[in-house]
């Protein structure tokens, strides 16, 4: 038993020591790489901040590697921020000094976390130089770096149309990683909204529905009211409350029918039914009182409540359906009633 | 004495194989997370309109001093859609009236939502401005109380429970969220890293700069919260097999919570409970999930610094490490459960639950042999040496990945301390939190302390759980 146990206790030893000496190693090793970055990166943002308020001075050459690290991870920081002449000012200098070139060729590295960068970097940079590049980045095994490209292409004036190419990625990653592809979506939101219509057709898959439905309404994209309310008739719940959120948020009053429907549908999750509600009201047509007065009476809590809320938006109809509803014999509808009123 | 040293080999060699398992598991998955950290998409959606929106829900009790300071601290945090929700859980110390006066609340009607049972609201009072802040003033019945009533009255889709004297940095909510932006459908639970207060220099709410404890029990705390931090919650949530999402800092779906019955009022652990509750409802109803650990938001509180707090704290954890096996008992080396029946409840029961038992009595055995002459004292220093230099490898393991990654303490004197107090602990501290826990194990145990326990608020509570304590067998 000593020897075995003498072994592993030499064993542990020489884990602990090498667990040490490797974070001391690394330590020392980073420290220097942080200094040298503290000390470099003052520099660097005053010389990028100069370049970019006076358009005739010259820019800063980085040499080193020391030096064009730093200086990648200041104007990608700045490129996150800025807007207009001064992005593309600063987008051209990163291709002139060859930052867009490096990207590209890092886009094919087998090491993941240099992909990402190396997406993200040109999904930043933009610009007819990164397009190819950003192609082919849709079909890399990793889905950040795909859904990264996607996002990038969509932001990307000089892409052309894209559109196509951006949905057939973003299928199979609506499911895989939806997070990444919402982010694709609301890209395509802000950048190309008739994109989105083509989301939400009936022939687009469950999942990227329910994100273009949500990016539709959260970016009062009206021109896509008339699918958001095709998508209110749909058996998806998820998409039909999303589309419902989205009816109100955009105050479509054609979609005043389809939301009624869905309101009344007891088939219909609460979801469905509490966010049709709620539409009706903010989208303000009178001819819902006497459904939302009826769910306020007989509905459940949540259901009640959204209902109260969408009454008391209604104007003068809807408060009186409210005031009527203080008379009722339960005491739930009554307090509704008049927190509705109240607010 | 042969029987009983194999049964502490066998047990220490499982010991050793599932925590170092679980450490190398840790270090795959912060490298992950750090290399999802370029990816600015899911950042963007969580500071869009389509950030899914949070309620953080604080309940307060007897908190009149620091209300104020962390209402509003809460109130800038960088997030789109946000509201707090503060439940005054039937204070004496006038904790309402300050949130009355300095946020200029007045009394609204409220209903009270009926989903899940609470004691019975007082008043419901809002800013007269467009502060989004809820006060809830209710009849004192203790933290999980509170927090079902917060819930009940959240308006939104994700709740957000801390403890009044948490703080939380800036961009937590942020990082906290980002795993239901990423899996919306899947994720039901996040939590993220909490760490010790005690020496940092806090204004207002905030902490201002981040510094080491003076004290030594927090610097022991300190200690054990990078190893169970780093170790062991990053570990067991990239197996989904993560048991505990502290009842300091964590964010839940609330329609998932509700339907599972919100927190139980009637014992101390609700926050492993519940966890441990939400992974039975969701395999027992067949539906993928995951509840997941971020390592890097961080929530600063404040740890015990007398050894009377700490022992009330670690007596506490113990029960409800017990209490949350003796209700789900039906899950432990239960195959249906997966990781958290086959791997993650056996591990809480084997190594935290019974971790104490066994250490403490093969000091008293090995003593007792040595004296008669049974055991050598080779053997049992060697014994003392593996059992001390695995410990060590644990924590430096921890300290490693945190030093790795995020580097909160970057000073050498901060390392150097660091590794001080993870050496010094083996020599009295340890064994000291194995009798406290040993105390918890004896309060459940006791005839009529089950099922009888009264509440009196969480004046000093400090809900971080049971796995804060990796101890050694």
């Amino acid at each position: 038993v000593n020897v075995v146990v003498a072994a592993a206790a030499a064993g542990l030893a020489g884990g602990v020591a090498l667990i040490a000496v490797t974070l001391v190693a690394a330590r020392l090793v980073g420290g220097l790489h942080r200094r040298r970055r503290i000390d470099l990166r003052p520099g660097i943002e005053l010389a990028l901040g100069t370049f970019l308020v006076d358009e005739d001075a010259e820019a800063l050459t980085p040499e080193t590697r020391a030096e064009r690290d730093v200086f990648r991870a200041v104007a990608l920081e700045a490129l996150t921020e800025l807007r207009g002449a001064e992005r593309a000012r600063l987008a051209a200098l990163l291709v002139r000094l060859g930052f867009a070139d490096e990207a590209i060729h890092a886009l094919g590295a087998r090491r993941r976390s240099a992909r990402r960068q190396a997406a993200e970097a040109l999904a930043l940079i933009g610009g007819a130089e990164t397009v190819s590049a950003l192609r082919e980045g849709l079909t890399d095994r990793d889905a950040i770096v795909r859904g990264t490209c996607a996002r990038g292409l969509a932001e990307n004036d000089a892409a052309g149309d894209i559109v196509g190419t951006i949905l057939r990625a973003l299928e199979r990653d609506a499911v895989l990683a939806p997070g990444g592809a919402a982010a694709v979506v609301l890209a395509l939101g802000g950048h190309r909204p008739a994109a989105v219509g083509r989301l939400l057709a009936p022939n687009v898959g469950p999942e990227l529905r329910v994100l273009a439905a949500a990016v539709a309404g959260e970016l009062r994209l009206s021109e896509h009211a008339p699918l958001l309310r095709a998508c209110v008739e749909d058996d998806d719940d998820d998409l039909a409350a999303r589309a419902a959120r989205g009816l109100g948020l955009i105050g479509d009053s054609e979609a005043v029918p389809q939301l009624l429907e869905a309101l009344r549908d007891n088939g219909r999750s609460a979801d469905v039914r509490v966010a049709s509600a709620g539409a009706l009201g903010s989208i303000g047509d009178v001819t819902a009182v006497r459904a939302l007065e009826w769910q306020l009476r007989e509905s459940g809590w949540s259901l009640r409540a959204s209902a109260a809320r969408g009454l008391a938006l209604l104007g003068s109809p809807g408060v009186d359906a409210l005031r009527r509803a203080l008379d009722s014999k339960r005491e739930d509808v009554r307090v509704q009633a008049y927190v509705a009123l109240e607010s | 004495v042969n029987i009983y040293v194999t049964i502490v080999f066998a047990y220490f060699l499982a010991f050793v194989l599932v925590h170092t398992v679980v450490l190398v598991l840790a270090g795959f998955e912060l490298n992950r997370h750090v290399g999802r950290g370029s990816e600015t998409g899911l950042r963007r959606i969580v500071r869009s309109p389509l950030a899914p929106p949070i309620s953080v829900l604080v309940p307060a009790y007897n908190e009149s001093a620091g209300i104020a300071d962390s209402v509003r601290s809460l109130l800038a945090l960088e997030y789109p859609a946000l509201e707090i929700v503060v439940v005054n859980d039937g204070s004496t110390d006038g904790t309402l009236d300050r949130l009355i006066t300095v946020f200029d609340l007045r009394r609204v009607e409220r209903p009270t939502p009926p989903f899940l049972p609470h004691a019975a609201v007082r008043g419901v009072y809002a800013p007269r401005g467009r502060l989004s802040l809820l006060v809830v003033d209710k009849e004192n019945g203790g933290k999980a109380d509170s927090l079902n009533a917060g819930i009940n009255f959240a308006a939104y889709p994700l709740v957000c429970a801390i403890d009044a004297d948490s703080i939380l940095e800036q961009d937590a909510l942020v990082k906290t969220a980002l795993p239901f932006v990423d899996d919306p459908k899947r994720t039901i639970a996040t939590g993220g890293m909490i760490r010790v207060a005690n020496g940092c220099r806090i204004e207002r709410g905030r902490v201002l700069e981040a510094r080491l404890p003076r004290a030594v029990l927090p610097m022991f705390q300190v200690v054990e919260y990078l190893r169970a931090f780093f170790g062991a919650r990053t570990g067991w949530s990239a197996l989904n097999g993560l048991l505990i999402v502290s009842g300091a800092f964590g964010l839940f779906r609330k329609d998932v919570v509700i339907a599972a019955g919100g927190y139980r009022t009637d014992i101390v652990g609700e926050d492993i409970e519940l966890v441990v509750r939400l992974h039975r409802t969701m395999r027992d109803q067949r539906t993928p999930y995951r509840i997941v650990y971020v390592p890097d938001p961080v929530c600063w509180t404040e740890a015990p610094e007398t050894a009377r707090v700490l022992r009330l704290q670690r007596r506490r954890w113990h029960r409800g490490s017990l209490e949350t096996l003796l209700i789900h008992k039906r899950m432990l080396f239960n195959p249906r459960y997966r990781t958290v029946g086959m791997l993650a409840l056996p591990s809480l029961l084997l190594f935290d639950v019974l971790g104490p038992v066994i250490e403490l009595s093969g000091y008293a055995v090995a003593t007792t042999a040595w004296i008669l002459g049974a055991l050598s004292p080779e053997t049992f220093a060697l014994f003392l040496a593996v059992s001390v230099l695995y410990g060590l490898f644990l924590t430096l393991g921890a300290i490693a990945l945190e030093d790795a990654t995020f580097g909160r303490h970057p000073g050498w004197d901060d390392l150097g301390r660091v590794l001080l107090f993870a050496l010094g602990e083996n020599a009295g501290y340890r064994q000291l939190l194995h009798l406290w826990r040993l105390e918890g194990f004896w309060q459940l145990v006791r005839k009529g302390e089950w099922g009888a326990m009264e509440r009196t608020g969480f004046a000093g509570a400090d809900v971080v759980g049971p796995e804060a304590e990796v101890g050694l067998p």
